[in-house]
């Protein structure tokens, strides 16, 4: 299982469109993906659930991702949010 | 923040019959701006479909939160939708749309509109929420469970 932390850079944060951007890559994998943080962890699948965390920019999350395939799922994850989520900022 | 400090019964729709997203989203911003004489009919639309061009707001389930950010938008303005028929929104899960709650956001509120997109999901991410709305009798009776 790979848990690792990663850090919303984009300014905006993880409003709508960027959990849509997320919930298409992380769809795209059959493992296990949680993302959130202690507290709050939630199924990175839903969109819904993404948005019920409102990272803003700078917040620190947690990522779980278990099952095949998660050390390319992890990556793509980490490639979309270190790109803010091709916003440009 | 709640869905209360963001709505009122006047800025629900029961029952819009519309054929399609398009359709429902001119319908509904000529509606607002009927209501809202600081915001201008056009403007409301393009900002709506401007968006939805960038990725549907269709979040699956039925459930669609079109949003945009307007200059003339001064506090966080929603508005609940029902249609009398699922329309095709583009939606994630390829789902026809019979529910909206329309978001109008001011500018630069980043933060706030972060908390008010996880306060809706808490809401519409629940089907027992969805279902009461799409079975309520009235206007009325979907801002109550709106605001419950």
């Amino acid at each position: 299982m790979i848990h690792e932390q990663i850090t919303i850079i984009n300014k905006l944060g993880l409003h709508a469109r960027a959990a849509a951007k997320l919930v298409a890559v992380t769809g795209k994998h059959s493992c296990q993906i949680e993302i959130g943080n202690d507290g709050k962890m939630v199924n990175a699948k839903s969109i819904m659930s993404v948005m019920l965390l409102a990272a803003a920019q700078g917040t620190v999350l947690t990522l779980k991702v278990e099952g095949e395939g998660a050390q390319q799922a992890f990556d793509d994850i980490a490639q979309l949010v270190n790109n803010f989520f091709d916003e440009g900022e | 923040m709640n869905i209360s400090d963001i709505l009122t019964p006047q800025r629900i729709l029961a029952d819009l019959n519309c054929v399609s997203k398009k359709r429902s989203l001119e319908s509904i911003s000529k509606w607002l701006a009927q209501q809202m004489p600081e915001f201008d009919d056009k403007q409301l639309f393009n900002a709506l479909i401007g968006r939805e061009k960038l990725g549907s707001t269709g979040f699956g389930d039925g459930i669609a939160i079109p949003h945009c950010r307007l200059t003339s938008c001064t506090q966080v303005t929603g508005a609940l939708v029902r249609l009398t028929n699922g329309v095709d929104f583009d939606a994630i899960d390829r789902q026809p749309v019979d529910l909206l709650f329309v978001l109008l956001v001011p500018q630069e509120a980043t933060d706030e509109h972060l908390q008010i997109l996880a306060t809706l999901a808490a809401s519409f991410g629940q089907a027992e929420f969805c279902e009461q709305l799409r079975q309520a009798a009235d206007a009325e009776a979907m801002y109550q469970i709106a605001i419950a």
